[in-house]
């Protein structure tokens, strides 16, 4: 019960973030709702599956480039990131029905193989993506700036808040028992009539869909692209550690571990400009030493119970 | 008529026949013993016919139904189940959810909570009612047994391997399990028992099948086995039946 109102918290904290009229900080709140997004959706595969995906950029830069061109001919924003989910959940589905039968180590990196395969893909088709020039993706109307900030955020918000639903939906359904039995013991499962192949296809195209939006979303927003930048691999780095801040295994875990992180790196990055990825490195390490089931098992952890995962 | 038919079942892993050409038939509601030294492809055998590993050549037939390329998940909506040698319970759930997501998904339905509540009864046929919210991993290697055991009632099936179910209990254990396997023989489910334990062999199957080195090489009532040239050659070497032969 707890987590619907930590997650009810953070969804009503975050959308006060325009009552401020800081543009700088939204700005913040809406990276926070992109990486919570992404940090979400790897949580369906990388935790509750067990299968650790390192293609959340792949699916980043895929929605990036397909929202980023459709909107270049001119179709409307909403449309446009339904578009990049779509063809993101059709992409995801088809790697996932290849790669999901390598385990640990081998998937990461076949899935990792799969973000460098689409960056080329993106640096090559020239006359699509335009190349390592990149992409210009033109504003639907001069807003001003503050509309336009308080547009991309509500955007960011609202996937943040589908997503949410989704994932909370998934994890106490049929689809969620289904793939916490593959995660713990995938031949047992096949043997009581689990289709294995089926739900962990489903679990990454899943994974795959909100990813791409976001990543359409954040094409709008910045207004250019270039292949370097939507498919950088900090885009598959970051949701992972997000998701082990908040613990594996949880939605709402990953989402508030996002936000930490967010908030985090933007202090220490302000603090001390010259140390700053060493200190986040630091104080990862420091986490999973001392806290490897993530934040949510804080309050187990200080009054000395064993934590189960 | 049989209810599982197998024809020529072969498996190879590279030069290694691990299963060789093993013809036989399994009858609904008996119990049939399938023994043999470590190696002889038992568990290789139940692979096979459940689907986890493809055959290299030969037929199964399942009521009719050719089961050639079958997947393990399809064995089991077919109403094959089969516990594993070594247990692999899902750890981090209670024994309820562990029986209720056997329930779920051979059955169909769509609420984890409505099966959760027809779990109760199968774990009370397997007595584990006073542990039903204990984590599986919290279980002795007895219980885990049991618990097995009640994962493969779950999915209503027509026919049980059960892979060495008594290995590591004591008596009265081996007792109430053999008890239960009786209990579901009587109600028309056949019982391939996998055993090392001939006691448990001898008291309970109805006929007994014995595999060296992949092959079939013998098939009878309890007392013909004990008593074949061959199977106590493949147990106890030639040395043994020479000796015997020579008093």
């Amino acid at each position: 019960m707890s987590k619907y109102i930590i997650l009810g918290v953070v969804l009503v904290g975050l959308a006060a973030a325009p009552l401020t009229g800081d543009t700088y900080l939204m700005r913040m709140a809406t990276l926070a709702c992109m990486y919570a997004v992404m940090a979400a959706s790897w949580n369906l595969i990388g935790g509750l599956t067990g299968y650790p995906s390192f293609g959340t950029a792949a699916f980043f830069g895929l929605g990036a480039y397909t929202s980023g061109i459709l909107a270049t001919l001119g179709v409307a924003l909403p449309v446009s990131i339904a578009a990049a989910g779509v063809v993101a959940f059709v992409v995801a589905a088809i790697i996932g029905f290849i790669l999901l039968r390598l385990k640990g180590h081998y998937f990461a990196i076949a899935t990792l193989a799969c973000v460098e395969l689409l960056r080329e893909i993106a640096n090559s088709a020239t006359d699509l993506t335009g190349g390592g020039m990149g992409l210009n993706i033109p504003r639907n109307a001069d807003l001003g700036i503050f509309a336009e900030a308080s547009l991309f955020f509500f955007a960011m918000w609202g996937l943040l808040a589908l997503t949410a639903v989704v994932c909370l939906v998934v994890e106490r359904s049929k689809i969620g028992f289904a793939l916490s039995c593959i995660r713990q013991a995938e031949g047992a499962a096949e043997m009581i009539g689990i289709n294995s192949t089926l739900y962990k296809t489903l679990a990454f195209a899943l994974s795959g869909v909100f990813v791409a939006m976001a990543g359409g979303v954040y094409a709008s927003w910045v207004h250019y692209i270039e292949p370097g930048d939507v498919f950088d691999i900090l885009l598959t780095i970051k949701p992972v550690v997000m998701a082990l801040i908040g613990g594996v295994g949880s939605s709402v875990g990953a989402i508030v571990g996002a936000i930490v992180y967010i908030a985090a790196e933007e202090v220490i990055w302000r603090n001390y400009l010259d140390f700053s990825s060493g200190i986040i490195g630091l104080t990862v390490v420091g986490l999973v030493l001392f806290l490897p089931h993530g934040l949510g098992s804080l309050h187990l952890r200080l009054r000395g119970k064993a934590v189960t995962p | 008529m049989s209810m599982l038919e197998l024809h020529g079942v072969s498996r190879s892993f590279g030069g290694l026949a691990a299963v060789d050409n093993v013809t036989t038939t399994f009858e609904p509601g008996r119990i049939v013993g399938l023994i043999g030294p470590n190696g002889a492809g038992k568990t290789t055998l139940v692979n096979l016919i459940t689907g986890v590993i493809p055959l290299s050549s030969g037929k199964v037939s399942f009521n009719g139904q050719s089961l050639n390329r079958i997947k393990p998940y399809h064995a089991a909506h077919l109403g094959m189940a089969r516990t594993f040698q070594i247990v692999q319970p899902f750890n981090q759930m209670d024994v309820v959810d562990n029986v209720a997501a056997a329930l779920l998904f051979s059955q169909g339905g769509h609420s984890p909570a409505s099966a959760r509540a027809a779990a109760l009864p199968i774990i009370e046929r397997v007595g584990l009612t006073p542990s039903a919210h204990k984590s599986a991993a919290a279980l002795t290697l007895a219980m885990r047994k049991r618990l097995e055991l009640a994962k493969a009632i779950a999915i209503r099936p027509k026919i049980v391997f059960l892979d060495e179910v008594n290995a590591g209990l004591n008596s009265a254990e081996i007792d109430q399990a053999s008890r239960l396997i009786r209990e579901l023989a009587d109600e028309g489910i056949t019982i391939v028992l996998i055993e090392h334990l001939m006691k448990v062999v001898m008291s309970i199957c109805s006929r007994v099948i014995v595999l060296q080195q992949g092959r079939l090489i013998a098939d009878g009532s309890p007392q013909d086995i004990a008593r074949d040239p061959a199977v106590i050659e493949a147990y106890l070497g030639k040395k043994y039946l020479d000796k015997r032969h020579g008093q």
